[in-house]
């Protein structure tokens, strides 16, 4: 299954010892694999430090590796349920935080256009972040996996680990408290 | 004709197209004819198109050498034991062992062969001693007085005194 994924194809070459393989598998994800952690635990270093962990399991598990699933979808697995465990470690799912550093945020707002566009830039980041940030941890892997790969919920279920079901659920779930919680954001930007 | 609250509760799956088609009709026919509940969908679209504009960050420059660096590092430094456990546990380690403790059970045995059978022969020796002993003792009982007895007078286990002439029956 899956032989046709050109990814699987770069991992079978990396199982038969081909590391020059596993560089490409290594450019072609590392971004968007540190991004989807990034939104995770809203920490650069952290995402970086998780998406090392994350290649490193996939190219440890090298000489075992039998495609099975698309190469793409075992890879968010692996990432996914990283992120869940380090959530769970550090319990951040309950309280808000947001490593955009607020130093590097002035007080004293800069005039000019392009830096006025930046600052409203980050300071929507922020918001979004805060606002992801804030969700339980399953409904914030559920909503990413959403948005962030456009899997569909059976996948998610299957990314997770959970039913189809709770994926609803979550998502729905989700969806409200984002509206509730960037609605005040949207109305000012409406004004 | 589906209730508000019905609708509302599937909005969020409407929006990822996770519902399926009887039940999308009938919410789409309820949106058309009802502003709320067309309100409560825009809101939602709009949310979900504002965090397009939550990026992310350019991995850094030095993310791949790290990779290897530290992919590197775990493949030279296992734990000991396991490591010594690899070496000395494959294949070929487990024929060794098998041969080289079946030579050190021939070597055992064949050191032990020697005084196994010396014990033995000693056993031997004691025993023929013992027989030896007895078979003397038994013999000093019935010593015959005569210094020029001879097993040929013996007949029967019966000593018989045989005239002295007869000895040389001729008279030579
Ligand atoms: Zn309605």
């Amino acid at each position: 299954m899956s032989v046709s994924d050109p990814d699987v194809m770069l991992m079978l070459r990396v199982k038969d010892g081909d590391d020059a393989a596993f560089d490409d598998i290594l450019r072609k994800y590392q971004k968007p694999i540190i991004n989807f952690i990034y939104h995770f635990v809203n920490n650069r270093a952290e995402a970086e430090e998780l998406a090392q962990d994350v290649f490193l399991r996939v190219y440890a598990a090298r000489a075992k590796y039998q495609p099975e699933a698309k190469f793409a979808t075992w890879i968010y697995k692996i990432a996914t349920n990283l992120c869940l465990k380090k959530l769970n470690q550090d319990r951040i799912s309950t309280r808000l935080r947001v490593s955009i550093d607020e130093e590097k945020i002035p007080e004293l707002r800069d005039t000019r256009p392009n830096v006025q566009m930046v600052l409203e830039t980050k300071e929507k980041e922020e918001i979004i972040a805060k606002a992801i940030n804030s969700l339980p941890r399953n409904e914030k892997a559920a909503i990413l996996l959403r948005k962030r790969q456009s899997l569909s919920y059976k996948e998610i279920a299957n990314t997770i680990g959970c039913t189809e079901g709770a994926v609803k659920t979550y998502i729905h779930r989700a969806k409200i408290r984002l509206r509730e919680r960037l609605s005040l954001y949207l109305e000012g930007k409406m004004k | 004709m589906i209730s508000c609250h019905e609708v509302r509760s599937c909005l969020a799956q409407l929006q990822d197209n996770e519902v399926e088609k009887g039940l999308r009709i009938r919410i789409e026919e309820h949106i058309e004819q009802c502003s709320a509940c067309l309100n409560q969908f825009k809101g939602l679209e709009e949310v979900w198109d504002l965090l397009d504009d939550y990026r992310g960050v350019e991995p850094s420059a030095e993310f791949n050498l790290a990779f290897w660096a530290a992919a590197k590092e775990i493949q030279y430094s296992r734990p000991t034991l396991p490591r010594w456990h690899a070496i000395f546990w494959n294949d070929n380690w487990k024929i060794a062992a098998l041969a080289g403790s079946m030579a050190a059970l021939l070597i055992v045995f064949v050191g032990i062969l020697p005084y196994y059978t010396n014990y033995n022969n000693d056993l031997d020796k004691f025993d023929n001693q013992l027989l030896q002993e007895v078979a003397r003792l038994v013999t000093a009982d019935d010593e015959d007085p005569l210094p020029n007895n001879d097993a040929s007078q013996r007949i029967n286990g019966e000593k018989r005194d045989l005239p002295r002439n007869i000895t040389n029956p001729l008279g030579l």
